[in-house]
């Protein structure tokens, strides 16, 4: 073979391939190769340009990956401070129908009747006969519901996936959390103001809220209002030092599992958005005053014997003691001709300044929506200068006064009020009165639960300070002497280093049996503080104190003098 | 350049781009397949999330408070705290010494008190 061929191993000379291309047949081959070779070159570059389409540009014809699938729940949680849930959404199934995929309408119907008795069986046989491709029969499921009607199987029903604002504590947490409506906006409460960190960062939220707390509160404030046949109540318990709202309740309250159940009295936070005359209460800011501007100290006291006339006005004392009163007793005896005259001393631009300070001026900056405005005296004259002194003539929020008085016993460092966990770290306090001050009103504040009209707060070994107040009615423009008034208690507890602030509210309480008859604020109101206190401080992992240990009564000694027994009592 | 050479290049250049051709191919396939997989997975999550939602709901209806204390009512019967059941650790040796007082006066000598004090003293 290899003799065969004698060019075996050589190169064609360039002349026998030119010669060979020269040929016609040799040209016909050369024409088809081209041929060839443009079509073969075209297919080519399709398939390059496909391949370079298919791997570099186009990168999602394989898969839809690097979209991540969402998820129906987007709302975050909220939390109490000790990370208990107080509101999550779940994903619920909401059943709808297609009738003109119903077979038999008469039995799906008794079918569905059979899971869900709460259906009109008129309504629900119409929506089914009609000649629509879209009905709902009911909306968010539970998980159980689905299963059972699933199991029916019954033909043209259909689930469609939807997210669903859940508060498992129910009416506990109503006024604080408030509500959400339809496509989950908050409509309320803190849903309302953290919609957007709830929605769109899809955060969760951190309350100062201790549903223990609440729940003590609630509880204690309901039986309260049942046994005194009260319309509203209202109590708040807050952290004296860092002004966290621990619990705060207000009744009748609502389940905002239902916003469209919720009725317009229900909806009322009596708490932050209701404006109270406070009565006597008020006399702590008064007493605070006067120790602060120093036109008096615990050893002065004024003349009480016989009512006050200012102007065509006359000022008298409920509990009349018809003597000489020293500054602890005043607030003892609530006595409303002894801060009338002490705040006439203060003087008007003084007291109004401090009433600035302590935030009863303005409206408070809660982080809820419903934040009412306080109703101010108009003209600071010498009777509006009276009756501002035992808490008339001046209309604020329960929560301001919760947190003016933790202001005046916590060392005198007023915070803003908060809803949040640890919302008011970092932030700057206000000096409203001086240190010293701040213990004077502690004694005084515990001289009162210990001697004074609110008794009925003492928890033996909590060391509890505070005072009552019972505020008369205006009906139109007349107060209401007998019959319609509000009950109050404030207080706080421990008094040598207060933690936390109670106030107590019933709105026109009804005296008892055991009550005598007597429905005023050392009757009503403070008993249930008790009986609040009683109950949390055991909860806040506060340690009882033995009173009378020598320690103790260092601590809370108050030297005064009385004007009864003109010498110095302990 | 020899012809040998030239030819055994582009050959080498074919395998190679063919080979190339088989890996990116494989890479893309595994590509495709561990993207199913992710979101196989991130549906998993999802799914898994939707049920946390659902537990910690239904472990918020658990603990209500309302609840538990029906639950104490029924079977435990606790009450709060009294303040009389609360004392203080610094406390304990005072009660220690009234009760070992009390044992001297009252002359009985317990077996179980072995201090050297105790011993030395009776």
């Amino acid at each position: 073979m290899h003799q065969a061929n004698p060019y075996f191993g050589k190169r064609l000379a360039p002349h026998y391939y030119v010669e060979a291309v020269q040929s016609p047949e040799c040209l016909q081959i050369k024409n088809r190769s081209l041929i060839s070779f443009i079509l073969f070159g075209f297919i080519f570059f399709c398939v390059a340009i496909r391949l370079l389409n298919v791997m570099l540009i186009n990168n999602n014809s394989g898969s839809e990956s690097l979209s991540l699938p969402s998820s129906l729940i987007e709302r975050g949680n909220i939390y109490d401070r000790n990370g208990e849930v107080l509101a999550t959404s779940l994903v619920t199934g909401s059943a709808y129908a297609n009738p003109q995929e119903i077979i038999d309408v008469k039995e799906s119907v008794a079918k569905l009747i059979s899971v869900f008795p709460e259906l009109n069986k008129k309504e629900i046989t119409k929506k089914l006969s009609s000649k629509k491709g879209f009905i709902w029969i009911k909306r968010y499921l539970t998980p159980k519901e689905q299963d059972k009607l699933n199991y029916l199987g019954i033909p043209g029903i259909y689930f469609q996936r939807e997210e669903r604002r859940i508060y498992p504590h129910k009416n506990l947490t109503s006024h604080i959390l408030g509500f959400t409506g339809t496509d989950n906006i908050g409509l309320s409460g803190i849903e309302k103001t953290f919609d957007s960190v709830l929605k769109k960062d899809q955060q969760d939220v951190k309350l100062a809220l201790d549903i223990r707390i609440q729940h003590v509160l609630h509880e204690e404030l309901q039986k309260g209002m049942i046994k005194f046949q009260a319309k509203t109540g209202s109590a708040i318990m807050m952290d004296a030092k860092t002004s966290e709202i621990i619990g705060m309740v207000s009744l009748p309250d609502y389940d905002p599992n239902h916003p469209d159940k919720i009725s317009k009295t229900s909806s009322f936070n009596s708490n932050t958005l209701g404006i109270y005359e406070m009565g006597s209460i008020f006399k702590i800011f008064t007493v605070a005053s006067a120790l602060e501007a120093g036109t008096v100290n615990l050893n002065s006291g004024y003349d009480a014997t016989e009512d006050l006339k200012i102007g065509r006005h006359k000022i008298t004392d409920h509990h009349k003691q018809k003597r000489w009163l020293s500054v602890p007793e005043i607030l003892m005896h609530s006595s409303n001709i002894g801060t009338t005259k002490m705040i006439l001393d203060v003087g008007a631009e003084k007291h109004k300044a401090f009433l600035k300070k302590l935030g009863f001026l303005d409206a408070t900056k809660l982080e809820i929506p419903e934040n009412g405005r306080p109703m101010t005296p108009r003209s600071w004259k010498d009777i509006t200068m009276a009756t501002l002194s035992y808490g008339y003539g001046i209309a604020i929020s329960p929560l301001q006064l919760v947190n003016g008085i933790g202001a005046v016993v916590n060392g005198g460092l007023l915070n803003q009020p908060t809803l949040i966990k640890d919302g008011n770290k970092g932030a700057s306090q206000q000096r409203v009165v001086s240190s010293r001050t701040s213990d004077q009103m502690r004694k005084l504040l515990h001289l009162v639960v210990k001697k004074g009209t609110a008794r009925k707060s003492d928890v033996v070994g909590y060391v509890v300070g505070g005072k009552t107040g019972s505020a008369n009615k205006k009906v139109g423009n007349a107060y209401v002497k007998k019959g319609k008034h509000r009950s109050l208690y404030a207080g706080a507890f421990p008094m040598y280093d207060p933690k936390y602030v109670i106030l107590v509210m019933l709105d026109e309480p009804k005296g008892t049996k055991d009550t005598f008859g007597f429905s005023t604020g050392g009757w009503t109101a403070t008993p249930m503080a008790k009986e609040m206190i009683s109950r949390a401080a055991p909860l806040l992992g506060i340690l009882p104190v033995d009173e009378k240990s020598p320690k103790m009564k260092a601590a809370m000694h108050l030297n005064y003098k009385s004007g009864k027994e003109k010498h110095a009592v302990g | 350049m020899n012809n040998a050479l030239i030819r055994n290049l582009s050959l080498l250049g074919i395998l190679a781009s063919c080979g190339m051709a088989f890996a990116v191919y494989q890479t893309k396939n595994q590509v495709v397949n561990v993207e199913k997989e992710l979101n196989q997975i991130n549906s998993r999550i999802i799914t898994a999330n939707e049920s946390i939602h659902t537990l910690k709901a239904e472990w918020g209806y658990l603990n209500t408070p309302n609840r538990l204390e029906k639950l104490n009512n029924k079977f435990l019967k606790l009450r709060p705290t009294a303040v009389k059941q609360i004392a203080s650790v610094r406390n304990i040796p005072t009660v220690l010494a009234s009760v070992r007082a009390n044992r001297y006066q009252n002359k009985i000598i317990v077996a179980d008190i072995s201090s050297q004090n105790l011993r030395k003293r009776s």
